[in-house]
């Protein structure tokens, strides 16, 4: 024992000391390309603060950059969300590398995508540059941001991709991203731009906004320069009508694949983007078989701090009784029956009371007893969360539940949505 | 001469007490040489007189130490005039004066009891409504649970239930001894066994009519009508056991608890309602086919219903 615990360590100190000369030669390589990139670019990444007027404090912090001589900058939508959500109440102010404060206004912003371009009237000479970001994996790219209030910094990490479940692009980038470098770029080598600082899951998995989104968005406002005075309730309106047109367009177009659960045959995997996860209980003490899936999208469209919209849930579960004498059943059902389903915690300044309809409705010559309850926003007329859950109530031993959640969509598009899934539930013959 | 008869009101007894004279003089005080002997500490020994003569009746202090209390005049007075019927009060006492020609009403006529109150007295009815209670509470307990081995669980609900029902029944059995010195446990817990087992009677089959003709309106209306029948009843039952009401009060006494009850649970219901702002709040009754599937609507009939959620 004791023989064995002494070659441990020996072993243990010898992989110390190789990791050590490693690490050493690795750092060496990156000092050297990271460093030379900060140099040449610090004084074209900025840190964007927006200050709340009645306080004159920060209620965010996040970085940014210049990207043209005129004066165009780039941030996240997300660290200037504040002020859009209140415009009088907050103001937008830079700090450049030097540690001067600077005033910025909002010229137009990409809610979908998480991207805003402020403009001020004293340009900085140095701009970045934008490229594209078809890189290769495991390239190295450099990411720069102000993290946590501390300083600017640069980060070494790999590209790694774009991600495929996600309806809007994003680039895995394996790195540690913190909070503050949102809205800061991320370089290739040669120092230019292949997408924007925008989210983390810690553990050195972040995402970046490809820069092509960014590419577009500056056509955009040069095509047609966006007037003072915006209403910037009605631009996110728009911008998130014409995604969910999109997102919803785009399922409808696929083959939908589907799974068995129970008796029953349901929406499996709708499309790339969706994800699916199973679960059952099926223990001795049971009386009841319970089978559940869960599907949905993993990534939603940021409003605010407290509403964040479109996406994406459907769940079902699958009943069966062993010996359960059926007034049991369906007490337990009735009890699971309105918990299907969750929403998002959107909060009453952004939602209001939802309103239901109840019926029952024949799907592939079965009853279901329906429920289909929609909540507007108040700030986005146009745009509901719809919740539909359904269960069967036909035979007296087994039931199929289900629970649908759409958010952030119109009517019409909601309903097309809704009629489509509940046609594509089937029975097993 | 004419009989007098003297009546003492005594509040809180259900009997007043009647003396009946012939002289001319009657003397009322404390001491134990009057005619009328009143235990109060508020009459001197030797309070008032009532003299009868061709002119009528009068009443005449004695030199006492509180007077004499004109209910009519409303002031107290030494000597005053009354005509038979009339009251006064002597210390704390009230007093009543009748001369032997004076009419009363006619008497009300002897009602058989109902049946349903002979049934409710006989013990054999608590037992069998305990059983069936017990029961009932049990069988909730088992609808609740779906895994084998709960048998604490149930039997920890079927307790609770009825053991709510017994504390219950004990309540107005207490009141019953307060106001009538009578118990009468075992009635009060028909009364209450009965009341539980109407009312889940009565949500079963309203629930399972609302949820087959997809009325959550009709629920809601037929069991508030339900609940306020079914209570006001219940509290009939309770109060013509424990107290002596007339039934008129009864009746009243019974609507405003029931009524009282009602804008509790209203309160609360609103209170629950704005809680739930941010929830879905739908009718979430589901029943196995009793009789046979619901009528349903095609997918396309629904979504063109839902056009009205979307307004």
């Amino acid at each position: 024992m004791i023989k064995s615990s002494k070659i441990l360590y020996g072993i243990c100190i010898i992989l110390f000391f190789l990791f050590i000369r490693i690490s050493d030669s690795l750092a060496d390589n990156l000092t050297d390309e990271a460093a030379q990139l900060f140099d040449q670019w610090r004084s074209a990444v900025f840190q964007v603060r927006v200050i709340d007027l009645s306080t004159q404090e920060k209620s965010s912090t996040g970085s940014g950059f210049f990207i043209d001589p005129k004066g165009y900058a780039v941030t996240n939508y997300h660290v200037v969300s504040s002020y859009v959500n209140k415009p009088s109440n907050h103001k937008i102010e830079i700090i450049n590398h030097a540690g001067d404060i600077q005033d910025l206004s909002l010229v137009y912003f990409d809610i979908v995508h998480d991207l805003a371009i402020l403009t001020t009237k004293k340009a900085s000479p140095l701009t970045l540059l934008l490229n594209q970001s078809d890189l290769s994996h495991g390239e190295k790219i450099f990411s720069m941001g102000n993290p946590h209030d501390l300083g600017m910094t640069i980060i070494e990490g790999t590209f790694n991709g774009l991600m495929k479940q996600s309806l809007d692009r994003r680039i895995l980038f394996s790195g540690s991203l913190n909070p503050g470098m949102s809205g800061g770029p991320t370089l290739n080598h040669e120092g230019k731009i292949i997408g924007i600082n925008v989210s983390t899951m810690n553990n050195d998995v972040s995402f970046l906004v490809p820069v092509e989104y960014l590419n577009a968005l500056v056509a955009k406002i040069e095509q047609e320069p966006v007037l003072p005075n915006t209403n910037w309730d009605q631009l996110i309106e728009n911008q998130l009508i014409e995604n969910q047109d999109h997102f919803i367009n785009t399922y409808l177009k696929q083959e939908w694949q589907t799974s068995k659960l129970g008796d029953a045959i349901i929406p499996g995997e709708i499309s790339p983007y969706v994800k699916c996860w199973g679960g059952s209980k099926n223990r001795d003490e049971d009386l009841m078989i319970k089978a559940m899936t869960n599907c949905s999208t993993e990534d939603y469209i940021y409003v605010n701090d407290y509403f964040y919209t479109s996406y994406l849930d459907y769940r079902f579960s699958w009943h069966e009784s062993k010996n359960l004498h059926f007034l049991r059943l369906y007490a337990h059902l009735q009890d699971d029956f309105p918990k299907i389903n969750y929403l998002n915690n959107a909060s009453k300044t952004d939602v209001e009371r939802f309103k239901c309809q109840t019926d029952f409705v024949t799907m592939d010559n079965r009853v279901f007893k329906t429920a289909l309850c929609s909540r507007r926003y108040k700030r986005f007329k146009k745009l509901y969360d719809v919740s539909l859950d359904f269960m069967s109530v036909d035979e007296y031993d087994r039931s199929l539940m289900g629970g649908l959640i759409l958010e952030g969509v119109t009517k019409t598009k909601s309903q097309e949505f809704i009629k489509y899934f509940m046609e594509k539930i089937q029975w097993k013959n | 001469m004419e009989k007098l008869v003297i009546e003492v009101i005594k509040p809180g007894k259900m009997h007043n007490e009647f003396c009946v004279f012939t002289g001319s003089t009657i003397r009322i005080g404390r001491g134990f040489n009057n005619d009328v002997i009143l235990d109060d500490a508020f009459v001197s020994s030797e309070h008032c007189e009532i003299i009868r003569d061709d002119e009528g009746i009068k009443i005449k202090d004695l030199n006492s130490k509180n007077g004499i209390y004109n209910i009519k005049a409303k002031q107290i007075q030494t000597d005053l005039a009354i005509h038979s019927g009339d009251k006064f009060i002597v210390g704390r006492t009230e007093l009543r004066v009748y001369l032997s020609s004076h009419t009363v009403k006619p008497a009300r006529p002897l009602i058989p009891r109902h049946k349903i109150i002979t049934a409710l007295r006989k013990p054999i009815t608590a037992w069998i409504l305990f059983s069936l209670l017990s029961a009932l509470a049990y069988l909730t307990g088992v609808i609740t649970t779906i895994e084998n081995g709960k048998q604490g669980q149930i039997i920890l609900t079927a307790v609770v239930i009825t053991g709510i029902m017994i504390f219950w029944a004990g309540f107005w059995a207490i009141i019953g001894w307060i106001s009538r010195h009578r118990l009468r446990f075992g009635i009060q817990l028909s009364i209450a066994c009965l009341w539980y087992i109407l009312y889940m009677l009565c949500s079963f089959i309203i629930d399972y009519a609302a949820f087959y003709f997809n009325r959550n309106l009709l629920y809601v209306i037929l069991m508030g009508l339900c609940f306020t029948m079914i209570t006001i009843l219940g509290y009939l039952g309770h109060l013509h056991f424990a107290t002596r009401m007339k039934t008129k009060t009864k009746i009243i006494s019974a609507t405003v608890i029931t009524l009282i009850m009602l804008g509790l649970s209203g309160v609360i219901m609103n209170f629950y309602h704005e809680s739930q702002y941010l929830q879905k709040e739908y009718s979430s009754s589901v029943n196995p086919p009793y009789l046979g599937n619901p009528p349903a609507h095609s997918i396309e009939e629904f979504i063109q219903k839902t056009n009205k959620i979307f307004e």
